[in-house]
């Protein structure tokens, strides 16, 4: 058995704690992730896919409990080393594309690449291979303004890649696309977990659950056992393929 | 079947350039023109700010620099008649005594006063032809060019001047516009109508004394004292006079610009306190969006001290682009419009519209100031808000 990627230790993330408004968004997951495989974080809307997402890509800090990445415990980092951490050690692809305004696509693809002082001609070449990949190499110097919804997507996907980061995580990377576009993001993220890459996706899409290779079941912030079924899975839908956790 | 993925996008990363600094600088340009409505209210903020003080600065520094020039160019004993700790008139035949002196090369005997023309107080000298300076024939007056337009008079007019009694002067001539301050809002007449008008006949209100310096003075004004001799001997006569080397004088006018100087800094000073918080409001325009890129360059591998230095190049780039407009808007102001506004705080007796070219000096202290001044007001409202930004989690901004 290959060892884990990242491990999650009695992971809790309190928002607003001790005010009428404390929302327990993770409670207590214990988790870990293979490499080379397509993770699955499925559940309904405010079930902690999002926080576990957030808290994976180093976005966000747990109230109690640790993350482990490659051995080594976020929460033990320093700044400079979180930042290396998301700059190299993950790729994240958000709900919504993110994009500048005002900046090509090309320029956009090619920001995390700034910090390291790569050129102007590095940049441009490092996203136009990344857009390629995403099919979107020839919209190499159009505005994001002028792209389709999809397409913004694809390239916030690209720039998710641009490091080659071995993690992507990824946010509902279909709930605002038609079809057509959500069947081709769903073939990229599948390519990428062919290539070698982990690929950590929070969803409630049917299809994507279908493809995963492992599933994390969460509601109301709590971990569903392997096996058993949630109140909501019981009344509306079978059970996924595939179930591991912890 | 998947498509593979190309093979580049596996392909490991070139190395990097090592324009880390300049990448960040490109970026923050870019950030900057991103937001032309912020770019342009920023701007116009710094602007209205900081131009009025060029403004002031460099007029503080060109009459400063012309009266210490005027000084410099001027007798080296100025003396009064001196009453009860105040300045009086003295006898005419100080003058004569200081001319059998062998030091005074020059001797200047002048009555200042002030006196009205209708509705209009105007300041009038008037010379003692023995003095050496070019000055009117009895019955004539010579009026600054500033001076002659607020009385609406030209050439060949008579003006009817009343005080302890009254004379009728024939406008012999009008001062050129570029003839200087001082004289472009004052009358000139002889020393003997002036005391006529004023009933002090035989009377000075000041002497200018210019003296022979064994030491053929070398440096700015006020570093020698050649004139302490005649001081020293008029001290003799047991006339109560008050009198003035050119030194004291040099720290008078320091002193009085220094004062001048601080009061207009700390009426400025009032200005920014209340412009501060109006720079935060405007560097923040927008100020959500601007937290949601930075949270975007977190999450993607900037660290705080890259956003950092992003912003500070923004702050240096935002801060040359209002300085030099405010510059240019300064000077425009100075040598356009007179200084309108701002001149008659440091000018005495100037109308709004001063009407007069008004001395300035630009560099280096103005443009330093105004440099340094956008650099301090944009970095408190800019520098403070990203580092909230770029230290706090990016998931609370990427919301």
């Amino acid at each position: 058995m290959t060892s884990p990627l990242l491990e999650l230790m009695d992971l809790t993330r309190v928002y607003f704690p001790s005010t009428p408004d404390e929302n327990r968004a993770l409670d207590g997951v214990t988790a870990s992730f293979e490499p080379g495989k397509l993770h699955v974080l499925w559940g309904p809307s405010g079930s902690g896919k999002t926080t576990l997402l957030s808290l994976l890509g180093a976005l966000d800090h747990p109230t109690s409990g640790e993350i482990h990445h490659r051995g080594r415990c976020l929460g033990k980092m320093t700044e400079p080393q979180l930042s290396r951490y998301r700059r190299d050690g993950v790729g994240i692809l958000f709900q919504t594309a993110n994009l500048l305004p005002g900046v090509t696509v090309w320029a956009n693809v090619s920001l995390p690449l700034v910090p390291d002082g790569y050129t102007n001609a590095q940049r441009r070449e490092r996203a136009k291979a990344c857009l390629g990949s995403v099919g979107l190499q020839d919209k190499l110097d159009r505005m994001p303004h002028q792209l389709s919804g999809g397409e913004a997507h694809r390239v916030a996907l690209a720039r998710a890649l641009v490091r080659n980061p071995q993690i992507l995580l990824v946010d509902e990377p279909t709930s605002q696309l038609d079809a057509a576009n959500a069947h081709r993001v769903i073939e990229i993220l599948l390519s990428l977990v062919e290539s070698g890459r982990t690929v950590i996706v929070a969803t409630h899409d049917r299809d994507v659950l279908n493809l995963a290779g492992a599933v994390i079941r969460l509601e109301g912030g709590r971990l569903i056992p392997d096996g058993a079924l949630t109140p909501m899975e019981q009344e509306t839908q079978p059970p996924p393929p595939e179930e591991v956790a912890n | 079947m998947n498509q593979p993925l190309p093979d580049s996008i596996d392909a490991e990363l070139p190395r990097p350039g090592g324009w880390a600094h300049l990448a960040l600088l490109i970026l923050a340009i870019e950030n900057t023109v991103r937001h032309p409505l912020r770019l342009f209210v920023t701007l116009a903020c710094l602007i209205a700010v900081v131009t009025p003080f060029t403004v002031g600065l460099a007029i503080l520094q060109g009459v400063k620099h012309e009266a210490l020039q005027a000084l410099d160019a001027g007798p080296d004993l100025f003396i009064t008649g001196y009453e009860q700790g105040r300045n009086i008139s003295m006898p005419q035949a100080v003058a004569r005594h200081v001319r059998t002196l062998h030091q005074a090369v020059r001797v200047q005997g002048r009555i200042v006063g002030r006196t009205n023309v209708g509705p209009h107080l105007i300041t009038l000298v008037g010379l003692d032809p023995e003095g050496g300076e070019p000055v009117p024939s009895r019955g004539n007056v010579w009026l600054g060019f500033s001076m002659a337009q607020s009385l609406q008079v030209k050439e060949g007019d008579t003006l009817i001047l009343e005080d302890m009694s009254q004379i009728t002067l024939n406008v012999d001539k009008i001062l050129q516009k570029n003839a200087g301050l001082a004289a472009a809002r004052m009358g000139i007449v002889r020393l003997s109508d002036a005391q006529e008008l004023f009933a002090t006949p035989d009377r000075l209100s000041d002497l200018q004394i210019w003296v022979n310096d064994p030491l053929d003075r070398q440096g700015p004004a006020g570093n020698s004292e050649p004139g302490l001799p005649i001081a020293f001997q008029l001290r003799l006569t047991g006339i109560p006079l008050r009198i003035q080397t050119r030194k004291l004088a040099s720290d008078y006018v320091n002193r009085g610009f220094g004062l001048k100087g601080g009061t207009f800094y700390a009426l400025f000073l009032v200005a920014f306190a209340l412009v501060i918080p109006a720079l935060l409001v405007t560097s923040g325009f927008g100020l959500s969006v601007r937290r949601k890129e930075i949270a975007l360059m977190k999450a993607i591998g900037f660290s705080v001290l890259d956003i950092l230095e992003m912003a500070f190049f923004e702050v240096i780039y935002l801060s040359m682009m209002a300085s030099t407009a405010s510059f240019a808007f300064a000077w425009a102001w100075i040598r356009i419009f007179e200084g309108a506004g701002v001149a008659p705080f440091f000018i005495a007796g100037l109308e709004l519209g001063p009407n007069i070219p008004v001395p300035a000096i630009f560099q280096p202290l103005p443009l330093f100031v105004s440099i340094g001044l956008s650099l301090v007001l944009l970095s408190t409202g800019v520098m403070s808000t990203t580092f909230q930004a770029a230290t706090s989690d990016p998931t609370e901004d990427l919301r």
